[in-house]
């Protein structure tokens, strides 16, 4: 008998309240979820190597660099250091956007 | 059992009838003004990729000379660029056909680049291309879902509506890598697609190399007594070059006296397997529409010889995107597996041909 039982105020008072509950308990969760998510940056990275001695160093990727391109001497034992490996990682900070307009 | 219904519980009854014939009746009415909503939002979406993509393609083609004007004007005409691709109902020579249109095409969008950035560099010009090549492919797929949803929308089809709807999720997913793509093809980071031929670049190790066909150079190695001929896209502009004509060309060369082919190639991975991944197996691993493919397994059995795989796992995305962390760690891995390979399946004096596919932005030789 659910119809002459929803004529009950009660009743229809908690049904009122649960309603309420859950539309908020979905927002917390909606909520929760966007904010969970740690804002990340890419950065990309250049590394080189000296071949002969296998001294590394690491910089932020520039204009123009690519893998293979020679960058200089080794400070350790002065043979010529060239790009061995360049790629992105993700670090915590702000997202970058990926194209400025 | 309804005799002690007061008014008011008379008028709940009847919302709920109401309701059930709503629904019954206009359910899919409305199920369908769900779906158009979603697609108009997946559409405003593919349209600011296709205005960004457009500006960042004038902002690099912008460096070399042309004004902003003429550059809108040209792009605007070449971004609705296609290739019809050739009929397969008399499938005998279908793959020369294939060929030689996606050649003709290629040839078509290097033009265009150098027609927008005729003072650009060879390698900045193969950058351009790539820019450009990702602007149609935006364009095209932000044509054909504005072409569904208005043709449901028209015909008050479900159908129609309910394809798009469906393959929404694929559709953004590839429209999302080809737009990432951009960044990486402006500024000439390698991509994860270019572990191939990073493995090459590391086992090339600086020697000599020579262009063998077009995009494409190769180096002679000695390792452990044996001779590596190296093959990878010419770099470090973004090329993934023709090396199925190479690889076929050396064997030709050497009259099929090689001992074993090793191919390195990015490969798709699926959900929950890790990004870098290794796998080794048989067949030759490159992605192509099929003519380079075909060369390459018709020289292999030819000659009868063994062709070996090497894959780096990796997402869409990921492929054309700045090459990660993962997949530059795993290029190292791979030199040390391929070097294994060779020491277990060959002897001394043995020949090797090994082969990095895929594209080689930022990679150099
Ligand atoms: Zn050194």
């Amino acid at each position: 008998m659910l119809f002459p039982l929803l004529n009950d105020l009660t009743l229809q008072f908690l049904l009122t309240i649960l309603l309420i509950l859950s539309i908020i308990a979905f927002l917390i969760f909606q909520l929760s979820t966007y904010f969970k998510k740690k804002p990340q940056k890419e950065v990309v990275i250049t590394q080189m190597k000296c071949k002969p001695c296998n001294y590394e160093e690491k910089r932020n990727f520039q204009q123009g660099d690519y893998v293979g391109k020679k960058t200089g001497k080794c400070p350790e034992c002065g043979g010529e250091m060239i790009i061995y490996s360049i790629y992105s990682e993700l670090v915590k900070g702000k997202p970058k956007p990926y194209v400025k307009t | 059992m309804l005799q002690g219904l007061g008014q008011e519980s008379w008028f709940s009854l009847f919302i709920f009838f109401l309701f059930m014939i709503i629904m019954t009746f206009y359910g899919q009415k409305i199920q369908m003004m769900v779906w158009i909503s979603e697609i108009e939002r997946a559409l405003r979406k593919l349209r600011d990729y296709v205005d960004k993509s457009k500006g960042k393609a004038i902002s690099v083609v912008k460096k070399y000379g042309m004004n902003e004007k003429e550059i809108k004007v040209n792009l605007e005409n070449f971004i609705r660029f296609f290739i019809i691709s050739p009929v397969d109902l008399d499938p005998a020579g279908v793959l020369g056909r294939l060929e030689f249109l996606l050649d003709k095409g290629k040839e078509r969008i290097h033009e265009y680049a150098s027609i927008l950035a005729p003072k650009a560099s060879e390698s900045e010009t193969d950058n351009i291309e790539n820019i450009l090549g990702a602007c149609i492919v935006l364009d095209n797929l932000y044509r054909i879902v504005r072409h569904f949803l208005l043709l449901g929308k028209k015909s008050q089809s479900t159908l129609h509506i309910m394809q798009v709807h469906m393959q929404l999720p694929l559709i953004m997913k590839f429209a999302k890598a080809y737009f990432s793509s951009l960044k990486a093809f402006s500024e000439g980071h390698p991509i994860g697609d270019g572990v191939g031929p990073l493995v090459v670049f590391y086992l090339m190790d600086g020697a000599p190399t020579k262009e063998i066909a077009k995009d494409v150079v190769m180096a002679e190695r000695e390792f452990e007594g044996r001779k590596l001929i190296l093959v990878k896209a010419k770099g470090p502009g973004g090329n993934v070059g023709k090396p199925g004509e190479a690889i076929k060309k050396i064997i030709e060369e050497k009259k099929g006296e090689i001992d074993m082919i090793i191919m390195i190639d990015a490969a798709g991975k699926l959900e929950g397997e890790k990004t870098g991944e290794i796998a080794e197996g048989i067949g030759a691993a490159i992605g192509d529409p099929g003519p380079e493919k075909y060369k390459i397994e018709e020289s292999a059995r030819k000659y009868g010889i063994p062709l070996n795989a090497v894959i780096i796992k990796q997402s869409l995305i990921e492929a054309v995107t700045t090459m990660k962390k993962e997949i530059a760690e795993a290029a190292v891995n791979v030199v040390e597996v391929v070097k294994k390979r060779i020491l277990e399946n060959t002897s001394a004096k043995a020949t090797v041909l090994v082969a990095g596919i895929g594209n080689s932005v930022g990679i150099s030789q």
